[in-house]
């Protein structure tokens, strides 16, 4: 881990986000990412990108809500990629230590260690990471960690025409977020809340302001790390393989030989 | 869109089908090692002449088991960071990993099966060379020796968590069919014992050696109660899947589990070895051993494959 020099991060405004994808735009452009292989139309929503993928570190969720008899819609939008979690999920399942937490507090993908297992697409709970068709390694959004060191913010953020995604240090962009959080819920909003908070993974470096429920978004709304399951597994392991070891030796040892068995002669036949 | 977490938010790790074969391979390789070293040291005063043949196979499908594991990476060449970080000029070791430790666990298991084949070769006098004849030496005193008991606990040990940390492995995911339940290292362990014993009784088939047939038979009995035990942890896999058991029931996947994997792969062979009269006693060995293979391996396909398929 590299020596902490400053807590930075997004809060992404979810109320004031108009879809337009300028964001995702600038992400493929800034990381030089290739056409997406599968390019077509999803056919059930007015986004056409998808979800988050090895060539897309970048996506705005269009949640299209409507009501069953369709008499009431509304649209929300939601700039999605990587949280740059406290408590990372794919920093933790990473067998060679290709993930590494930079200067920044960032998380970041080490493309001259990573073997492209893909184990960490399964450790992170946002489904953020995705084996890059040309690189073949793990890929997801770096907080454009190449601008954060000369000084610059990530190129979403720069892009951004109503400031919905707001490049900072994290305990600031909290503070801005908890009063926007009031404001909206003066306002009628009572369904604004923040995603992202100490509560969730120890603290979202990429953090949302959502106007519904988490699962509105796709998103949990107690994600946790993927080691929650494994004691499980070792322990199951452990009683599976005393058991099994120990009906292997009664079944080996067994005095007791059938018919067919005292019969055996015609085996080597 | 309406989006669902599930389905629209996680993504598969497209394991690819060598994932499948590495499975099989290392199931077969650490069941065959565990049946011979636990039966040497805990199997009684029987006449066990043929079990350290058991050794070749685990010899021989661990480097398989090595290159699967290779050729499932996306960067092959970078194999070697699983166990060295070249960044950081030190070990590599990950406890949160079970990937980590499963590269290791492969590598430790090595070791134990390569004692275990000069410890054959030797038994068998294949090699007659001095510097192998020390070897063998070594090899006879870890097996034979004041030690051998807890020196074949721990490589049956050893062999057990290799057999199963894929399962640890893909349990401790965020996929919703492999995180459902902590039955999936229960199947391989239970699955690979009966790979493994399978595996032994047909290399000792084809020995044709009458010295063999006592222990063919112990070993059968294994197999038969293997085969009951993976019949009953299978129900109870799918059960605890709850909701996400169409990702093995539905399309080739329920027709691979219920048709191969349970009734081709464990139904049929356990008729076999209750009713051997049916096909001759030999043909009914080689039948029922050459069919749990093949479920064993079809086993593999759905658990692994299935689930990665629901995106």
């Amino acid at each position: 881990m590299a020596q902490l020099e400053s807590k930075k991060g997004m809060f992404v405004d979810t109320s004031v986000c108009t879809g337009c994808k300028a964001c995702e735009t600038a992400c493929k452009e800034w990381n030089e990412l290739p056409m997406n292989p599968d390019f077509g139309f999803t056919g059930n929503s007015y986004d056409n990108t998808g979800r988050l993928s090895g060539e897309n570190w970048r996506h705005v969720k269009f949640v299209e809500d409507f009501s069953e008899d369709r008499s009431e819609q509304r649209w929300m939008f939601l700039s999605d990629s990587c949280k740059h979690c406290q408590l990372a999920g794919c920093m933790e399942v990473c067998p060679v230590n290709a993930i590494v937490r930079t200067e920044f507090d960032t998380v970041y993908i080490d493309h001259e260690t990573c073997i492209g297992c893909g184990y960490c697409i399964t450790g992170c709970p946002f489904g953020v990471i995705d084996i890059g068709k040309l690189t073949g390694t793990a890929n997801k959004c770096t907080l454009c960690y190449d601008r954060l060191q000369v000084g610059q913010q990530p190129a979403c953020a720069q892009t951004c025409p109503t400031d919905s995604i707001q490049f900072g240090d994290v305990d600031e962009l909290m503070l801005k977020a908890k009063d926007r959080e009031k404001f909206l819920r003066d306002n009628g909003d009572s369904k604004a809340q923040i995603y992202g908070d100490s509560d969730i993974l120890g603290g979202l470096n990429v953090f949302y302001l959502l106007q519904d429920e988490p699962e509105k978004y796709g998103l949990p709304s107690n994600p946790q790390l993927p080691q929650k399951n494994m004691v499980g597994g070792y322990w199951s392991s452990i009683l599976s393989f005393v058991a099994a070891g120990f009906i292997s030796l009664l079944s080996f040892r067994s005095r007791r030989l059938s018919k067919d068995e005292q019969e055996s002669s015609d085996i080597s036949v | 869109m309406p989006y669902e977490y599930e389905i629209t938010q996680l993504q598969s790790p497209d394991f690819p089908w060598q994932i499948v074969a590495y499975v099989f391979a290392n199931g077969i390789a650490a069941g065959a090692f565990i049946i011979a070293a636990l039966m040497a040291a805990f199997g009684g005063n029987f006449v066990k002449a043929g079990l350290h043949r058991a050794y070749y196979i685990s010899f021989i499908a661990s480097p398989i088991c090595g290159l699967l594991l290779i050729g499932k990476l996306q960067i092959k060449s970078r194999f070697i960071n699983v166990l060295w970080n070249s960044r950081d000029g030190v070990i590599m070791f990950n406890p949160n990993s079970p990937m980590s430790i499963g590269g290791w666990v492969l590598s430790v298991f090595a070791v134990f099966a390569t004692i275990g084949v000069i410890y054959a070769i030797g038994k068998d006098g294949w090699i007659q060379w001095k510097w192998f004849g020390k070897l063998v030496t070594m090899a006879r005193f870890l097996h034979e020796g004041v030690i051998s008991k807890g020196y074949l606990l721990l490589g049956s040990v050893v062999a057990g968590w290799f057999a199963s940390y894929i399962g640890i492995l893909v349990t401790t995911t965020h996929l919703p069919p492999w995180n459902a339940t902590p039955l999936i290292p229960v199947l391989w362990i239970v699955s690979a014992m009966a790979l493994g014993a399978s595996t032994v009784i047909l290399l000792l088939l084809l020995s044709k050696n009458n010295q063999n047939l006592d222990l063919i038979n112990r070993i059968n009995r294994i197999v038969g109660s293997m085969v009951v035990l993976n019949i009953i942890v299978i129900v109870a896999f799918v059960i605890g899947l709850g909701q996400w058991s169409y990702a093995v029931n539905s399309g080739h996947y329920g027709i691979l589990l219920w048709g191969v994997a349970v009734v081709l792969g464990l139904l049929v062979p356990l008729i076999l070895i209750m009713k051997p009269a049916i096909l001759g006693r030999r043909k009914s060995l080689i039948t029922s051993s050459v069919l749990i293979l093949l479920g064993g391996l079809a086993l593999r396909y759905v658990v692994l494959m299935g689930p990665q398929a629901m995106w």
